[in-house]
């Protein structure tokens, strides 16, 4: 199936539905007023997206969550390291220069990719209709490249990669939220929004 | 289900493992619970089977916790609780006496038929304190780095101001092993830094003074200072140079002394140029001397003639051209007297001198005229002058003496002000007339007190004293003398 405008508009509405809820519970743990706000979605090549050819690609603060099912693939949540570390100090309010991954910050950041693709993973569960079966969330810090490689099929050439950015404490941190598919499932997420979005 | 109806080979693996396992139903009822967490918070699993965790746990049933685990029995995924967001969600004591710190995960599990929850409680705390005590050691390493960092930089800085200085800049170890040489040093002694690391400072000292640096090294050992010494060294090519030296110690981190830095600056050109001054100014004074001894015997010979005229005649309109005459050869006399006095002024450097000793030493001559001079008020304080500073006490004493009128004492002391140290002379005559306290102090005001006070500010002012009259017109003469800050001590 095609991604057209109207699916990818769908799909940036799904996403956002679960990065509300999500922020809604970080401010809660956090007691600290976070904005969470996906302005834009756009489908990459995985391969632009990787910069497989390219050995010296950055390696990403990732945590990354498989699932399997009607849809199969990899969510993750992605940051350049340092906004990783910079997120999880203003978070816990360590002050900005705490900018480095200790085991404790690395801990609090899969609680906080956990909360954010759980609850866009909830949104998309239920546009499927299907229940899915989900790994435990993995922190890692890995070229996009190897992460596709991860999946036990092939990965769809095509990724959707959502913006994230957070507003906290007077600072913006951008990441990134992908969805790795494999092969067919991208389809069956497809038929699902076209399930849900109202025909004229 | 009781507990007792689960078979027990689903569950006794668990209690094996070091970490806290909890099943629970969509309602919180407890189905397992195993003997690490048994462990941890002393309560057994027959105790706690069959209850329910939200009572038994009251803290979790915020939204946070809850209402992720909830989603979990929803279908989701697992959720996790990091141990710096929910660091103690079973509360359970460690050995140490604190709360365990956690790391939970709530997976969904599935048993007896039904989709529980299974909840996973890794013990952090040691992780948790060594994290903690790793970040502390961290800030300090990264602040003492950034000090090192801030160091290096100004040491840089240093060196390199060092090492473009015009002076030749060596420091030595205390046996005076040359350790550091400079590109000034290369400039004025001939010697590349290879040539010179490494040698006894006393190579560049001329023969007659090699052991000129021994006595030096003792001194930066006792902790002193040298500043502006005056020496000899020898260059590469043989020449003698006069050198101006400042040796300072250099300390190492427990402040003890290791060696010594100097800062020589070449003044043999200096040296000349004063010399070249001091042998002109000879010379002017020479001829000055002749010009007025000549001057003077000719003055004499017209006052001669003048006496012998005023006596051959009679006629009272040529006496009175005889008496103008006189005037002007006694106004030439006193204005070649005046070249004698100023001719001093300025020609040696200025000297450290000690007040009431100077003042003593200048009203010696005066001693006979019956006034008492009083120096009670004045400390042994030192001030920076021109050595003719005596005739500048000599002078306020002798024209108190001499226009004073009635004077019967005159005192000397000093107040310390902002501005500096102020000298004060003061007397008890007729006082200076309001329109004459700045006059007095003009060269053609010779004619009513001579040249005294000319004098006197023009030998202050060669080390920025200033003098000025202040006192009451009919209540005496006060001269007060400002010395400036540093010129002093």
């Amino acid at each position: 199936m095609e991604l057209d405008a109207d699916a990818i508009d769908a799909m940036r509405e799904l996403i956002n539905i679960g990065v509300g809820r999500a922020a809604g519970m970080l401010n809660e743990i956090t007691k600290c007023p976070i904005i969470l706000q996906v302005p834009s979605i756009r489908i990459e090549s995985l391969e632009k997206l990787s910069g497989t050819t390219d050995e010296n690609a950055p390696s990403l603060s990732t945590v990354s969550l498989h699932f399997r099912g009607p849809m199969s693939g990899v969510a993750a949540l992605v940051f350049p390291p340092k906004s990783a570390a910079l997120l999880v100090s203003l978070m816990t309010r360590e002050g900005e220069d705490a900018q480095d991954l200790d085991i404790m910050r690395i801990e609090t950041l899969k609680e906080v990719g956990n909360i954010i693709i759980n609850a866009v993973m909830g949104s998309i569960a239920n546009v499927l209709e299907q229940h899915l079966k989900y790994s435990l969330p993995n922190y890692q810090e890995i070229r996009i490249a190897a992460l596709a490689q991860s999946l036990k099929k092939t990965a769809d050439k095509r990724v959707v990669l959502a913006n994230a950015h957070f507003h906290l404490e007077g600072t913006t941190i951008d990441g990134n939220i992908l969805l790795i598919l494999e092969i067919g499932s991208m389809d069956a997420l497809l038929e699902g929004i076209t399930r849900m979005t109202p025909r004229d | 289900m009781p507990p007792e109806e689960i078979p027990d080979a689903d569950w006794t693996q668990y209690d094996m493992l070091p970490v806290g396992i909890i099943v629970i139903r969509s309602d919180y009822s407890i189905l397992f619970w195993n003997d690490c967490i048994a462990d941890w918070t002393g309560m057994s699993a027959s105790e706690m089977i069959g209850t329910n965790l939200l009572q038994r746990f009251p803290n979790m049933n915020k939204n946070v916790i809850k209402g992720r685990i909830d989603l979990v029995f929803d279908g989701g995924p697992a959720a996790i609780f990091s141990p710096q967001f929910h660091p103690h969600i079973i509360l359970a004591n460690h050995p140490n006496g604190n709360l365990r710190f956690q790391s939970t995960k709530v997976v969904p599990h599935s048993a007896i038929g039904e989709l529980t929850a299974m909840i996973v409680i890794e013990d952090v705390t040691d992780i948790f304190n060594q994290t903690h005590k790793y970040r502390e050691l961290k800030n300090v390493a990264e602040k003492e780095l950034e000090e090192r960092k801030r160091a290096e930089a100004e040491m840089s800085r240093l060196a390199s101001i060092v090492e473009s200085s015009d002076d030749a800049i060596i420091s030595k170890n205390l046996d005076g092993i040359i350790t550091s040489w400079n590109y000034g040093a290369e400039l004025l002694f001939g010697y590349a830094v290879w040539e010179a690391i490494g040698k006894n400072v006393s190579f560049l000292s001329p023969a007659d003074q090699a052991e000129e640096y021994l006595e030096i090294l003792q001194q930066i050992k006792n902790g002193n200072h040298i500043s502006h010494f005056q020496t000899k060294r020898v260059t590469a090519d043989r020449r003698i140079l006069d050198i101006s030296l400042t040796v300072s110690p250099i300390f190492d981190t427990q402040g003890q002394i290791i060696g010594a830095s100097s800062i020589a600056r070449d003044i043999t050109e200096a040296q000349r140029m004063d010399e070249a001054l001091r042998l002109a100014n000879k010379k002017l004074n020479m001829l000055s001397s002749i010009t007025r001894h000549d001057i003077i015997n000719q003055l004499m010979a017209l006052r001669a003639y003048i006496h012998l005229i005023r006596e051959e005649i009679h006629d009272p309109k040529p006496i009175g051209f005889i008496e103008k005459a006189d005037q002007i050869a006694n106004t030439i006399g006193d204005q070649v007297e005046f070249t004698r006095a100023y001719q001093d002024v300025g020609v040696k450097s200025p000297v450290w001198q000690q007040i009431p000793a100077v003042i003593t030493e200048a009203i010696l001559p005066l001693q006979q005229s019956g006034i008492c001079v009083d120096l009670s008020g004045l400390k042994p304080l030192e001030i920076f002058a021109d050595p003719l500073l005596q005739r500048v006490f000599y002078n306020l004493v002798e024209n108190a003496q001499r226009h004073g009128e009635h004077v019967t004492f005159i005192r000397f002391w000093h107040e310390e002000r902002i501005e500096g140290l102020v000298i004060i002379c003061e007397d008890d005559g007729v006082g200076v007339p309001m329109e004459f306290k700045e006059k007095i102090f003009r060269r053609e005001y010779f004619k009513h007190t001579g040249f005294g006070m000319y004098l006197a500010r023009e030998i202050l002012s060669l080390t920025g004293i200033t003098i000025l009259e202040t006192g009451e017109p009919d209540k005496g003469a006060r001269f007060e003398m400002l010395v400036p800050k540093g010129a002093w001590k």
